[in-house]
């Protein structure tokens, strides 16, 4: 087990996962807004855990990689949006989801729909930071069993 | 005349203390040419053994048996990168910015499809982290299409020698299929041609079994001695093989 940290975020990495924790390309700083007085915030962050061997040049909500993933295989995004989603109704939610249920994943939740592939999304707020969690499972019909693995992995998830 | 007679008699005595020194000195660096040649040394002394171009197998039970890769993109990002359990062999490449050799192995990383490698097999450069490595000079360094991991764990949990160092490991098993050091890339292309090859011919398992074993017996024996014996068995010729019993031999193929 590997705990990888930076930008504000930890992750437990169980042996034998690929992880990152980066910054997002977004805007460019002179472009975010800053406060009067203050400074640019930083790009929002990602971070990215799965099961297979991530590609060095991979979409933040896994383009690139999900069309590589096998059935057995999971791919959990943890993705940052810019400061100025702070207090949207998208992002209501308080908190990391604990706890997934397996009835939380459908076929058309996923970015770019793959045969056999099921996905969720949550939006949420934590630490006063916007964030969608993505994940995807390689197989629908096998979810039960793959649904406690990620639960498992965000509950070693920190946000500060 | 007394006085020149014992004068010359000092001198000669010193002149034989002399050449005594000598002969030892001279017999003493022929003895460690001789250990040094036959791979061994005698306990208590420091092991000079030459270490061959491509390292046997390490065997099941090495401990760097697909350890996960844990450390820092150039741009400074954790990352963890798995080597067991994947779709492809893993090719880590040890590479420092500050070598010469490395430069050309930097250079030939840049440009994948030129590399040689099928599909079955990835490459990642590895180098030290930034406790011991400039992010920056690495980050100039670093080829775009090949991934780069900044870790010193890495070199440590593979016992790394020297840089450049390459080191094969197998998809499914993490298993060290092969390893060794190269003045350029070719070089090492090959040697993990070769390593693949003997790969293919390791799903016999009793011919593994005895690899392991002479792996296991190379400090008595020498690397040296250890890598022929591997050769000669993965060219299938063991202790029993009638080519290494000559009277056995029929006269006829004995004249050959």
């Amino acid at each position: 087990m590997a705990r990888l940290a930076a930008h504000g975020l930890e992750l437990d990495l169980p042996q034998g996962w690929d992880g990152r924790i980066m910054r997002r390309e977004t805007a460019p700083v002179e472009v975010r807004a800053a406060p009067p007085g203050g400074v640019a915030p930083p790009p929002p962050a990602v971070a990215h855990a799965a099961t297979f061997s991530l590609p060095r040049e991979l979409g933040d909500f896994g383009g690139g990689a999900v069309e590589l993933m096998r059935r057995d295989d999971l791919f959990v995004s943890l993705v940052e949006f810019d400061r100025d989603s702070l207090g949207t109704t998208l992002f209501v939610r308080n908190g990391l989801p604990g706890r997934l249920r397996p009835g939380d994943f459908d076929p058309q939740a996923l970015q770019r729909t793959l045969p056999g592939q099921a996905g969720t999304q949550v939006f949420f707020t934590a630490a006063d930071r916007p964030f969608c969690l993505y994940v995807v499972l390689g197989s629908f019909v096998r979810r039960a069993g793959m649904v406690p693995v990620v639960n498992g992995l965000l509950s070693g998830v920190q946000i500060t | 005349m007394t006085a020149a007679v014992v004068a010359l008699g000092v001198v000669v005595a010193l002149l034989a203390v002399l050449v005594v020194g000598l002969l030892r000195s001279h017999a003493e660096i022929l003895h460690e040419l001789h250990d040094l040649r036959a791979g061994t040394s005698p306990p208590g002394r420091l092991d000079r053994s030459v270490r061959p171009g491509v390292a046997l197998p390490r065997g099941s039970g090495a401990t760097s048996m697909g350890a996960d890769l844990v450390g820092l993109t150039p741009e400074g990002d954790p990352v963890q990168i798995a080597v067991r359990g994947t779709d492809a062999h893993t090719l880590l490449v040890f590479l420092s910015s500050g070598c010469l050799t490395c430069r050309g192995f930097w250079e030939a990383l840049a440009d994948r499809p030129s590399l040689g490698l099928d599909a079955s097999t990835r490459p990642i450069a590895v180098t030290k982290g930034p406790e011991q490595e400039s992010l920056s000079a690495i980050a100039a360094l670093a080829p775009g299409d090949v991934t780069t991991v900044m870790s010193s764990a890495a070199w440590d949990d593979y016992e790394v020698p020297v840089a450049p160092y390459a080191i094969l490991v197998a998809a499914e098993t993490g298993q060290v299929l092969g390893e060794g050091a190269g003045a350029t890339w070719g070089q090492v292309r090959d040697l993990m041609r070769q390593a693949l090859a003997d790969l293919d011919l390791g799903t016999d398992a009793d011919l593994r079994a005895r690899v392991e074993a002479l792996r296991r017996r190379g400090g008595a024996t020498g690397d040296r001695d250890a890598a022929t014996d591997h050769a000669l068995l993965t060219a299938g010729i063991g202790p029993d093989h009638p080519s290494l019993r000559p009277e056995n031999l029929a006269a006829g193929e004995r004249d050959r």
